[in-house]
């Protein structure tokens, strides 16, 4: 088992100037699950091959337990790697398909065969070993591509979205004995997905990835609860948090951001940071909105455009009822919940749900991501001093109103 | 994986048959004779102008050939006689076919070997730039000699062979090393054809090694180089059977090819001048005699059972191949 570390990676390839990975540094601890997930495009699978080897650093240092491996071929860095379309010799036998690495690095024939049948045995793969891959089902060569990487022994597994090939049962299926594979060999794994599922459930820690940088590496819990920005917010989760920017004022029932949404006088200090121009991000999860009406939360006024029934509960599009931004939402709404399109209702969020962001970086204005932790006492009377501070925004943006 | 019992599958299947749910438009017998007949029909025509140009530019003369090779065939009289297999026991009891079956045999299997191998290497070195605009220039330079007429680039070459002042003899003598008789000397005639034979064919084989070659995913190589496999035992264990069925049709093509040249061995040697397959017979391949068989001594039947024999022999080759590669070649 190794651990790894990333310091300032960055590559960028010779016939172009966009950097594909920006100045990424992670540190990967020994037996670790880490899942980088991303949407297409956003570097993640270049990473993976730079750890692998496939792919030089054009700048940076990558550290395979303190050794520096920049240099190092993929072939001496004890990897395994499972590939997305599995990448089997398709000429060869599944006994020769794990045999092949072995015999290359000099492994001798009765040795190699043992270790071949021992990572058959693991899989539950034995009787196949004469089939040739095409005369495997998808999980079967799914579990090959898996025993080709286990039977080098590597110090660290690396998977290129091994699972996108299959249909979504077998996913489920693979996913779960991914996991408990994991478990029982507690090598240090990278893997790389796009698939939010798959990374919520099989992830130590996820590393989220956008336009080459790394937006946010967390537990998947924390993840889903404390998203950095508004990137986090929105890609985590299905649907993604709902994202609102609004003009916000203090007045005497609370807080109003823009007609539409009302917070508790609770965010006021909050909200003061989102910076002199009091505008801010809100961010509402669709799972948290609910019709029934909260005293300490926020509240928001909607029109349903469209009621999707999926069994378990109705996911309704809806826009805020607002004439200055009429921005789209999705709710997540209990299955008996009697809501029609073109209907105007009210949608409430708890408070510890509501997420707010700087308008202009997208950084979450919460410190460590939980409200309560950033504001321990809900009581409007704590605020009094906060309020005072921010008089000046509230007069001047009385007086731009007027 | 595991199928579900028969038994729960049993009710959806009977649903699926025609005869539980009454189709709308039952069609009559006839009508449904008459559909397979027009698609038939349709089939056929669409088959017909290619199948028609092969028919009469390649089968009926094919199968006249063989008729003729069965008669005393005069151009000009009429005097046209059944003679079985005479021409053929004729033709065996001629020597210089013996020989021109010997040269043709000698051409092709140097030919075959050097346009494989050659091809090969020549591809896998232009592979790396198979997408810039490098690679797209030495790939060009590499088939162009293909598109060039081949009478008009094998004048060139009996020039550059020319033993007095050819550029062939002063490159080898400027290596030091002794200047060769080439189109005038009897055991140097061929190989200076087939040179010119390589230099004009190998772009074609190139381009389909290069097309085999980019149908070897890239993850199985680095699966290969992450498995620790050295450039030549990843060639050897992977590249080399994965292009297998490409080889084999370059195998096939290039016997082909060769067994049938005439062009460039007419023209380089002396064809224009009437003395074509010299000196001294060295260069008689089975193509050269068939040519101045009919044409020039106008026996056209003997000329046509020769060329009955260059098919069967064409044949067997391609059929050896076929079985040999029935057992190596690897077809995904």
């Amino acid at each position: 088992m190794a651990s790894i570390r990333l310091k300032g990676v960055t590559k960028s390839y010779s016939n172009d100037d966009r950097q594909v990975v920006r100045d990424v540094d992670l540190d990967i601890a020994e037996g670790e699950f880490v899942v980088l997930l991303g949407p297409s495009g956003c570097g993640k699978t270049t990473t993976l091959r730079l750890i692998a080897g496939l792919e030089k650093p054009s700048s940076g240092t990558i550290y395979f337990d303190d050794v520096v491996v920049n240099d190092l071929p993929g072939s001496q860095r004890k990897v395994g790697m499972v590939f997305q379309n599995y990448a089997l010799y398709p000429h060869m036998s599944v006994f020769e398909n794990l045999a092949f690495g072995l015999q290359s690095r000099g492994v001798s024939r009765s040795e190699a065969s043992q270790r071949v049948n021992e990572v058959l045995a693991l899989l539950e793969l034995d009787g196949l070993q004469s089939r040739r891959p095409r005369e495997l089902s998808g999980g079967q060569r799914q579990r090959v591509a898996l025993g080709r990487a286990l039977v080098g022994r590597p110090s660290v597994f690396l998977m290129d979205e091994p699972l996108s090939n299959l249909d979504a049962n077998l996913r489920e299926q693979m996913r779960i004995e991914l996991g408990l594979l994991h478990k029982r060999l507690g090598i240090t794994t990278v893997y790389v997905t796009h698939d939010q599922s798959e990374a919520m459930t099989l992830a130590d820690r996820i590393v989220i990835m956008d336009q080459g940088q790394i937006r946010q590496v967390a537990e998947p819990s924390v993840m889903y609860s404390s998203p950095i920005d508004t990137f986090v917010a929105k890609f985590v989760g299905s649907p993604g948090t709902n994202l609102v920017t609004l003009p916000w004022l203090l007045d005497e029932q609370g807080i109003a951001c823009g007609d539409a949404v009302r917070l508790p006088i609770a965010l006021n200090g909050l909200l003061l940071q989102s910076g002199p121009e009091s505008v801010v991000v809100l961010g509402f999860r669709p799972e948290r909105l609910q019709v029934e009406e909260i005293e300490d939360g926020a509240c928001l006024r909607c029109i349903v455009d469209l009621v999707e029934h999926l069994g378990s509960h109705i996911q309704c599009h809806l826009h805020l009822d607002s004439q200055v931004s009429e921005q789209r939402m999705i709710a997540k709404l209990p299955g008996e919940a009697d809501i029609r399109p073109g209907q105007a209702i009210r949608l409430y969020c708890p408070l510890p749900d509501v997420r707010a962001f700087h308008h202009e970086s997208g950084r979450s204005l919460m410190q460590g991501g939980d409200l309560l932790e950033t504001f321990p006492s809900k009581s409007a009377t704590d605020f009094v001093q906060s309020y005072d501070l921010c008089a000046d925004a509230v007069v001047r943006h009385g007086n731009e109103r007027a | 994986m595991s199928t579900a019992p028969p038994k729960l599958l049993a009710p959806l299947r009977a649903r699926r048959t025609s005869e539980d749910l009454p189709s709308p438009v039952a069609p009559r017998p006839w009508v449904r004779w008459w559909i397979t007949i027009k698609l038939k029909l349709v089939s056929y025509g669409l088959v017909l102008p290619a199948g028609a140009v092969f028919l009469v530019f390649f089968y009926i003369p094919a199968a006249y050939l063989l008729y003729i090779s069965f008669f005393h065939w005069g151009v000009l009289s009429s005097s046209t006689t059944f003679v079985g297999l005479k021409n053929f026991r004729e033709l065996f009891a001629q020597p210089l076919f013996w020989r021109s079956l010997l040269n043709s045999g000698y051409y092709t299997l140097v030919m075959i070997p050097a346009t494989t191998l050659l091809s090969l290497g020549i591809a896998l070195l232009l592979r790396e730039g198979m997408s810039n605009r490098r690679g797209g220039f030495w790939r060009a330079a590499v088939y162009l000699p293909h598109v060039t007429p081949v009478v008009a680039t094998s004048i060139i070459w009996v020039w550059i062979f020319n033993p007095h002042f050819g550029l062939a003899n002063f490159v080898l003598t400027s290596l030091h090393l002794p200047a060769l008789g080439w189109l005038e000397s009897t055991q140097w005639a061929l190989p200076a054809v087939m040179i010119d034979s390589l230099w004009h064919s190998l772009g074609l084989y190139v381009i389909i090694f290069l097309a085999g070659l980019s149908r070897v995913p890239r993850e199985l190589l680095e699966v290969a180089s992450l498995d620790g496999a050295s450039s030549a035992r990843t060639f050897r264990r992977i590249v080399w059977p994965m292009i297998s069925p490409t080889t084999f049709f370059v195998v096939v093509l290039s016997t082909i090819t060769t067994w049938q040249a005439f062009s460039q061995i007419y023209t380089m040697t002396g064809g224009a001048h009437g003395g074509a397959g010299g000196p001294a017979f060295a260069t008689t391949t089975d193509a050269v005699l068939v040519y101045q068989t009919a044409f020039q001594y106008f026996h056209f039947s003997l000329a046509a059972a020769m060329s009955f024999i260059l098919f069967l022999i064409i044949l067997t080759l391609t059929l050896v191949q076929k079985w040999i590669s029935d057992r190596v070649v690897f077809y995904r």
